[in-house]
């Protein structure tokens, strides 16, 4: 335990905001052409969303595990590792996230659970997953981020899990909602590197996250309440 | 240039043997250097780290331009360069500038064993010697004290193997000090690595007048307070009694603060830029600093 007593937050951040920025831009560098296979994952998701077709839901978080995995391997398995030792374990989270994802969304295939209907989660679902893809680029620029260094959303941690927030708050079904934790471990961890390197981008995710939880159980609670209204309103 | 006496000559050429290499940086006076106590070793006062700064992973970019850092760190006469695993890539890429420099000779390596399971320690200790490309090591500590008991024979071991020249332990913020303080009284280390700095002074109630009792080399880290001191201090004006001090800025002055303590052997100040790495190798040379010099530095970093 003393052991543990010998360090403090700050001992856990061992690169500096440039060297991350530089890594992400080699990163991008290499990894580009998988942009357009991303993108057309993206358009999928968002054109069955606004359809409100029911395929919606397993496709986003069968959508979510292949950038979970893609994360895991590439992010965390390759360039992140080469700064970070704890890549490693944050490896393992992504991985852990597309088994669960994957499985997910097998079972939403077959159970063919739709979106929620808690407007104040439909609209919060929606601004998730569009401050994954537009606004969270807009503040890494603001964190000194230059375009080719950019954190692009489907290889990078922190767009992944907002999205993923997203569309669990979308989803009706509130067993599938426990997936949360994920993002909100993810929230906690980067908290710890974000915070003393001063980076708005990764500071954003943890309250974010915990909103969306606190409109899960807000909209669990009014479907509650709404029901048992309905059961024990007099005839 | 007039013609070269005695003197000259003498400092000229012990300047080169410590930088090793003749080219138009060497400074024409040697480093001040001070000798550790297990084995009367002199090294140059001024070191450094490279926790965050070089750890810059696979970018060829940044690998260069840290190579030029410590080639600045080489032509001004510094030797003591400090690392640990926990420091990300930073021993590989340690390892790729001595290459490129061609400067392994040169190099005073000290590393760290940093993990719980002393038989991870072993597999640590050739990682590291891959890493950074030498056989072996000069000094090599045990980060933050992290399963010392564990790690400490296998040290020995390493010394008596000729693997390793000299051992100890490293702490850091004034953490575990009073453990510091057992093993300093009870166990044969040759060098302990702490935090002091012109803010942080605690160690200069106990542990240094130990460590310089019981004969044992102080490497001091954080020498800058991970550079908070110096964003302090950057934005007053040099005080002239700094330069009646003979130094030229703000580092300097804050690095002699620290190297002149009499239990002081090295400060390992970390940098990323060639320009920083100048002004603090500006510590390497001229004078120690007196008590009442010392105490005015404090004094005047209180008061800020
Ligand atoms: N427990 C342990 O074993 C332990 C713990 C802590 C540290 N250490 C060792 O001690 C070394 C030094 O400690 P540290 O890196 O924490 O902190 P430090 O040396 O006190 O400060 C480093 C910071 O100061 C800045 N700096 C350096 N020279 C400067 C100058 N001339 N002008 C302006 N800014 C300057 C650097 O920024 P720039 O890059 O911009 O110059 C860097 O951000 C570490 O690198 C590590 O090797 C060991």
């Amino acid at each position: 335990m003393g052991d543990l007593f010998s360090y403090s937050l700050s001992d856990f951040v061992v690169y500096s905001a440039p060297t991350l920025f530089a890594m992400t831009e080699d990163m991008n560098r290499a990894l580009y052409p998988l942009l357009i296979l991303l993108a057309v994952l993206f358009a999928v998701m968002a054109w069955l969303g606004w359809r409100k077709s029911r395929h919606f839901i397993p496709v986003a978080l069968f959508g979510h595990a292949l950038m979970c995995c893609l994360v895991a391997w590439l992010y965390f398995g390759d360039y992140y590792a080469s700064l970070d030792w704890a890549a490693v374990y944050y490896s393992r989270l992504f991985y852990a996230l597309t088994v669960l994802l994957a499985i997910s969304a097998l079972w939403q295939w077959r159970s063919r659970s739709g979106l929620s209907d808690f407007r104040p989660s439909l609209l919060l679902g929606v601004v998730y997953a569009l401050t994954a893809l537009f606004i969270l680029p807009i503040l890494g620029w603001y964190d000194g981020r230059s375009l080719t260094e950019t954190a692009l959303p489907g290889l990078t941690p922190h767009a992944i899990m907002l999205s993923l927030t997203g569309v669990l708050l979308l989803s009706d079904n509130y067993l599938l909602k426990m997936l949360l934790l994920g993002p909100l471990i993810w929230g906690g961890v980067t908290l710890i590197s974000s915070w003393p390197l001063g980076l708005l981008q990764g500071q954003v995710v943890l309250p974010l996250v915990i909103l969306a939880i606190i409109t899960t159980i807000v909209s669990r609670i009014a479907y509650k309440s709404h029901r048992a209204l309905r059961i024990y309103r007099p005839r | 240039m007039g013609p070269l006496n005695r003197r000259a000559f003498l400092q000229l050429s012990s300047s080169v043997l410590v930088s090793g290499a003749v080219n138009a940086a060497i400074p024409a006076v040697s480093p001040l250097q001070k000798a550790i106590p297990s084995s009367g070793e002199l090294i140059p006062v001024i070191g450094m780290g490279s926790w965050i700064t070089f750890n810059v992973g696979n970018s060829v970019t940044q690998r260069k331009a840290r190579s030029q850092v410590l080639d600045e760190f080489f032509n001004a006469g510094g030797r003591v360069i400090d690392s640990s695993p926990m420091y990300g890539s930073a021993e590989d890429v340690l390892g790729y500038c001595l290459h490129e420099l061609d400067r392994q000779q040169d190099a005073f390596a000290t590393t760290k064993v940093w993990t719980s399971s002393t038989q991870q320690g072993r597999v640590q200790f050739e990682d590291s010697k891959r890493l950074w490309q030498l056989p072996r090591f000069s000094v090599y500590l045990v980060h933050n004290l992290n399963n010392w008991r564990g790690h400490l024979p296998y040290l020995q071991e390493l010394k008596q193997s000729g693997q390793i020249k000299y051992l100890g332990l490293s702490t850091s913020h004034g953490r575990r000090h009073s453990d510091v303080e057992d093993i300093l009284n009870t166990q044969l280390i040759d060098f302990v690595q702490l935090t002091y700095n012109a803010a942080d002074r605690e160690v200069e109630q106990r542990l240094l007048p130990l460590a310089q009792e019981k004969g044992v080399a102080v490497m001091v880290n954080r020498p800058f307070q991970t550079g908070r001191l110096i964003n302090r201090v950057k934005r007053e004006l040099f005080p002239e009694w700094g330069a009646a001090m003979g130094c030229d800025n703000w580092p300097e002055l804050l690095l002699k603060f620290v190297i002149s303590h009499p239990a002081v052997n090295c400060a390992i100040p970390a940098t990323s830029q060639v320009e920083h790495m100048r002004e603090n190798m500006g510590a390497n040379y001229g004078r120690l600093l007196a008590d009442y010099e010392r105490k005015r530095i404090a004094d005047a970093i209180r008061d800020l």
